[in-house]
């Protein structure tokens, strides 16, 4: 069946089956960022964001979000200028073997869309379905409020 | 994939889809949230039936009754201003640990309910909050409660459309326990009463993930009216649902220590309440 | 120390970091390969069974379907799957198809279609007749008398008595510990039980294989022995070496899981039979199933002690279940002995020994600690039993009887992994500063032994500690090559594997600081058999110490002649001259930058390659030291174990990038938490393994513990690349027994078998009250 993704911006028409995941379409138009990490959604691995709210992809069938707007991480680095998240990221060794960084990128990042100002609390409940085997956790979660002050522009003085 | 789907429907009208799941029940599946549709991976699926189009997304306020879209996410209905305005942080809690954020931005309240899991928090919450549905079946549109739904025969499956909850003024709790906190629950239970000075007046006890799914307990339900809310009522719950609880054994728990973990998160709640009522 | 250097000892950031955090495809299921075939396998339902019929007609009329192989088709190659050096210590077992299956989701057929869709459809046709045999599902009857043979076949070698399912056996003794226990005060003797875990690398085995232009046979997979992989595969394709290339791009974790040659053989085969690419991907219940778990393993042990609280005597002997293969069997159950009882060192005698059994159940192979975590679950909490005996603090008894700088243990002559060690002395030990840090975070003093108790809940601290190795010495190698281009940048060649370690980023700060050039003039390529030198691969805790040392004399190579060409060309002497900021000065004050003297010398002057390559072995391997303390909070209504706190504090000699070093501590030490409290693997009736997905299994989310402090304290090790040692893996160890010793102190609850489940310790509880 003829559908059209919205993905960071671009539009794409293509032909699907009707029982395709997002996840496995996103990677066939090029979207490699997008990984299957699990088949019971429940690692976070897959997220993108659909009208700006970080779903599953590997849960989502790609014809239901026909026309919607999409983005993955691809989209949120513009040229060779880093998103704050992935800067912060970078810089507090956030990114072990990496798998899981672009799903906690873009949670990341609709979280301070939503909430600029989060507390701890906050950043964990809001990043707990995003699963990381290799960090242990306390570097990305400085990460996430280190780019949430960035982004404030707490730390311009 | 699921690779044996031929065909993905986008209804425009509850009479279509319902109609268009008739055609062919056995191989067709309605498309809310997705994620047990994912999760279930099953090979019979041939025709999606996708209830998004029926944009039935949203909460709204009838006469004494908040009316949600079947479609409404789980997410989108815990934040909703009108259901904080008129149950408080209920909802806005008890729904916080189900799944992940992910999962509660994906999965709606009508699809929480229809495949009538076990473990639902979604179920057990609705329950004790006295939920009506909304339902389109081969008769068409009727109204029944959220207990009828659950108590219906295998063969009747009719379309939810709208979820309704009563505005009356009770006050409810919920808890659960769990492994980790992103994980199904082993045991939740959801209680909600009627205060009336300082009594209980009436109340409704759900238990759930027993592991089957979330039921009233009419017989504490009936043992609890008329019970003074004070400091020792919560203990006094906690007995209750310790001798009553019904459900059996797997991979989470043995029923032995669900009944006692029940009774726990039944005094956990109790406690809530009584310190709401105050 | 680190204040002295330039990068070494920086937080510098990862070189691939750049490219992970924008989510760039450089793993390898995004290596496209047009045309690559899927390949699936077919999997026995049966834990253990003959296969006496299999019927692949109606498979492979399935349009898509290119080929299927079965056992009947493929040449019968014993093999070890353990990445491990040759001659591999490990039994050959394996069989790429085999006509008897030995584990539910053991492999039975090989389909390789063009589609998905249509491999999945013909694994349902395949026909399979299966004889069905008694399986052993409980490692305590492997052994016993008229349980079934689990290998059984002529071929298979290595094994140390199949007739008894014996993978492995092992005994050593030093002194007289029965005579020494007789002299003993006290004398406590234990049972500990470890259960098995999970790797759950959120990336799945996967690799895709095809012929290049002449005929070689390209493997890109997702390993962390590239090398092994190479040799095995070269083995069991029955293929030479020099026509078999692997390459490993980044990958998404290995913890261990990836240090056996699992998927590769499979995409492999398919590309040799039909010519053409061919691409395996691992579902997660595949992975969890059908890859390779943690060795339980179960531990009697006897410490005997003086009434001070002196050790005299420690006993232990295991029993380790490797499952239905043996591939590392016999080196993790040494290693749960070399790795642990060195740190009492000052004991008269001591006796490990023990058997590793083959069970019906999924293969057990390397998981980080590689038997470490196990044997210390059981010495260090039955030093702490003891303590408690002796009613002294056991922190305290742990402290005085553990090994310090300049001290060495008996244990590292006898014991190494899977055959003798190597003696040595800590040259670097830092234990007691850790141990001094760690117990003042957590609070020891004011709250060990005090079981605070508020409502239902009940709070407690216990202490473990730890040790581990740096490589395996005078085994494990690593070689490094250094070139130098005309703009005085160098690429590294290094067979080592970056597993998400960022071992790539110090095995450049390492060659970085040598030639006193910025990070960003060195270029890492890795692991790639074709043109990397050799390196064992990462386990071990080998790539800091070994591949990090080998890196160091390459550079000091291509620096000596830097200075003997500088010499040369401006005609000074070379003992004048001098390296630094990248540029050769020479007392006199004329110099040449490595950008000219480069430039110079690949186009116009005494023209060569500037390059090196150098090896090492490690003589030693020497270990790093950790002290773990942990603070629990119980709600004893429910059972469930809240961590309000782990403190680990590790001695990994200088931390070579300390952002990374700290990495490795934190997830080693998160992955022993989900072990402690939420990894649980549950087997059907039939050795069906029903937790193979992450919504069964669970390890830790972020809401799922407090605090997490870790802590690394510097020393320096003198054998080591500046100093260095290892934290890949120690930080694992010790969590489980913290936590168990923490139940402990807040409960009076002795659980001496792990995972902690909740409902075990509400009816613990539960009787104590009765």
């Amino acid at each position: 069946m003829k559908t059209i993704l919205n993905v960071n911006g671009n539009l794409h028409e293509i032909n699907i089956d009707p029982g395709d995941y997002l996840l496995e379409v996103l990677r066939d138009l090029g979207y490699k960022s997008v990984r299957r990490s699990c088949h019971s959604a429940s690692c976070g691995t897959c997220t993108v964001l659909v009208n700006g709210r970080p779903v599953l992809s590997c849960s989502t069938f790609a014809a239901s979000v026909d026309g919607q707007c999409i983005e993955t991480v691809e989209g949120l680095s513009q040229g060779e200028k880093l998103h704050p998240i992935q800067e912060a990221i970078l810089e507090e060794g956030g990114a072990q073997c990496g798998y899981c960084i672009p799903g906690i990128v873009l949670t990341g990042e609709a979280l301070l869309r939503e909430n600029p100002e989060p507390s701890d609390d906050d950043i964990k409940l809001a990043l707990n379905g995003n699963v990381c085997r290799c960090t242990g956790y306390e570097s990305q979660n400085r990460a996430i409020k280190k780019a949430a002050e960035a982004m404030r522009g707490d730390d311009y003085e | 994939m699921l690779s044996n789907v031929k065909e993905y429907f986008r209804p425009k009208t509850v009479e279509e889809a319902f109609e268009m799941m008739e055609a062919d029940r056995e191989h067709s599946i309605f498309l809310s949230g997705g994620t047990i549709v994912a999760l279930m991976g099953s090979s019979r699926i041939e025709r999606i039936i996708d209830l998004k189009s029926l944009r039935l997304e949203s909460v709204s306020i009838k006469e004494d009754e908040i009316v949600v879209g079947a479609t409404t996410t789980l997410e989108a209905f815990r934040k909703d201003p009108l259901v904080r305005k008129e149950f408080g942080d209920f909802f806005y809690d008890s729904f916080s640990l189900v799944g992940s954020w992910q999962i509660r931005n994906m999965a709606t309240m009508g699809g929480s309910i229809a495949p009538k899991l076990g473990w639902s928090d979604v179920s057990t919450c609705l329950l004790a909050s006295g939920a009506g549905l909304m339902v389109y079946g081969p008769d068409g549109y009727r109204r029944i409660l959220l207990s009828d739904y659950f108590a219906l025969p295998a063969g009747e499956k009719p379309l939810i459309t709208h979820i309704i909850i009563k505005k009356d003024g009770w006050v409810s709790a919920f808890e659960k326990f769990s492994k980790t906190t992103f994980d199904i629950a082993t045991v939740n239970v959801a209680i909600s009463v009627r205060p009336e000075r300082g009594r209980i007046k009436a109340a409704r006890v759900v238990c759930g993930s027993r592991p089957q799914y979330p039921m009233r307990f009419e017989t504490i339900e009936n043992a609890l009216e008329e019970l003074e809310i004070n400091d020792v009522m919560p203990s006094i719950v906690r007995s209750l649902v310790f001798d009553n609880f019904t459900g059996g054994s797997n991979m989470l728990a043995s029923f032995e220590y669900r009944k006692h973990l029940a009774s726990v998160m039944a005094q956990k709640a109790a406690e809530k309440i009584k310190e709401m009522v105050r | 120390m680190s204040e002295a250097f330039e990068t070494v000892g920086k937080p510098k950031k990862k070189l691939d970091g750049r490219a992970l955090v924008r989510g760039k495809p450089v793993y390898t299921p995004d290596y496209d390969v047009p045309g690559a075939l899927t390949v699936k396998l077919l999997r026995s339902p049966h834990a253990h069974a003959i296969i006496k019929t299999i019927d692949t007609d109606q498979a492979r009329a399935v349009e898509g379907v290119v080929a299927i192989l079965t056992h009947e088709d493929l040449e019968r190659i014993p093999y070890s799957r353990a990445g491990q050096g040759y001659p591999e210590p490990s039994p050959y077992d394996a069989y790429l198809l085999d006509r008897k299956v030995r584990y539910v989701g053991d492999a039975v057929a090989i389909v390789a279609a063009t589609s998905e869709k249509a491999a999945l459809k013909a694994l349902k046709l395949i026909e399979v007749e299966y004889e069905l045999l008694d399986p052993v599902l409980n490692m305590e009857d492997s052994m016993k008398e008229g349980s079934p043979v689990i290998h059984d076949e002529e071929d298979c070698s290595g094994l140390f008595d199949k007739s008894r399912n014996i993978a492995a056996h092992f005994e050593m003794e030093i002194g007289d510990v029965e005579e020494t226990l007789n002299g003993c005060d006290y004398v406590i003797t234990r049972t500990y039980h470890l259960d098995t875990q999970l790797h759950a690398a959120l990336e799945p085995h996967n690799a895709v294989t095809y012929l290049d232009p002449t005929g070689r046979l390209i493997v890109v997979t997702s390993t962390q022995v590239p090398f092994h992989c190479r040799r095995i595969l070269s083995r069991i394709l029955n293929k030479p070496i020099s026509e078999i290339r692997v390459i490993k791009p980044r990958i998404g974790g290995g913890f261990g899981g990836k240090q056996s040659i699992i998927a590769e053989p499979y995409a492999a085969i398919v590309t040799l039979k039909t010519g053409r690419p061919a691409r395996i991907i691992y579902t997660r219940e595949e992975v969890s199933m059908a890859s390779n778990i943690r060795h339980e393993m179960k531990y009697d042990i006897t410490v005997g002690a003086d009434g001070n609280g002196r050790i005299k005597a420690i006993s232990m002997y295991g029993l380790s279940n490797t499952g239905a293969y043996g591939e590392h069997c016999l080196t993790t159950f040494m290693v749960s002995g070399s790795k642990t009882l060195p740190l009492y060192n000052k004991i008269d005698a001591v006796r490990f020994g023990g058997d590793v059994v083959y069970t019906n159940l999924p293969p057990a192979g390397a998981y980080r600690g590689y038997g470490a975590p196990q044997g210390l679950f059981a010495l260090d909490c039955a030093i702490d039993e003891l303590a408690h005996e002796l009613k002294i603090d056991p922190l305290k008894v742990k402290e005085m009887n553990s090994i310090r700088e300049g001290e060495t243990s008996p244990i590292f002559k006898i014991m190494g992994e899977g055959r003798e060690g190597v003696p040595q002395i800590m040259k670097s030990c830092k234990l007691q500063e850790c141990i001094d840090l760690g117990k003042k975070a957590i609070g020891w003093d004011e709250k060990h032994g005090r079981r605070t108790r508020k409502g239902s809940r009940v709070r407690g601290v216990g202490c473990a500690l730890a040790m581990q190795g740096s490589g395996i010495p005078r085994v494990d190698m690593g070689a490094a090559t250094l070139k130098m281009n005309e703009d005085g940048s160098f690429n590294l060649l290094v067979g080592a594997t970056d597993i998400g370690t960022g071992s790539d980023t110090i095995l450049a700060q390492i060659a970085a600081e040598v030639l006193t050039v910025p990070l960003e003039k060195i270029i890492v390529y890795s692991s790639d058999t074709d043109v990397t030198p050799f390196d064992v691969g990462a386990y071990a805790s080998s790539t800091t110490y070994v591949s990090g040392n080998a890196v160091r004399l390459a550079a000091e190579k291509v620096k000596k002649q830097i200075l003997e060409l500088a010499a040369n060309f401006l005609e000074r002497e070379e003992k004048n001259l001098k390296l630094s900021a990248g540029i050769v000065t020479c007392d006199d004050g004329s110099s040449v930058s490595l950008e000219e003297l480069c430039t110079r010398h690949m186009y116009t002057f005494n023209q060569q390659q500037i390059a090196a390559t150098a090896s090492y072995v490690g003589e030693e391997s020497p270990p790093p030291f950790l002290a773990t303390f942990a603070e629990v909070e119980i709600d004893t209504e429910t059972g469930k174990v809240y961590l309000i706190n782990l403190v680990s504090y590790a001695d990994c000699g200088l931390a070579l990038n300390p952002i990374q070093a700290m990495g490795q501590l934190e997830g080693a030490s998160m992955q022993g938490i989900g072990w402690a409290l939420y990894e649980d693997i549950i087997y059907s009736t039939g050795g069906r393994m029903l937790t193979n997905d992450f919504f069964t299994y669970k390890v830790p989310s972020r809401m799922d513990y407090g605090k997490l402090t870790c802590g690394l304290v510097e020393s320096y090790e003198p054998t080591g690349p500046f100093g260095a040692k290892s934290i890949g893996e120690i930080g694992i160890d010790s969590p489980i027994p913290a936590i168990g010793n923490a139940i402990f102190d807040a409960t009076g609850i002795r659980l001496r078998h792990a995972p902690f489940r909740s409902e075990k310790i509400f009816f613990e509880i539960l009787n104590l009250e009765v």
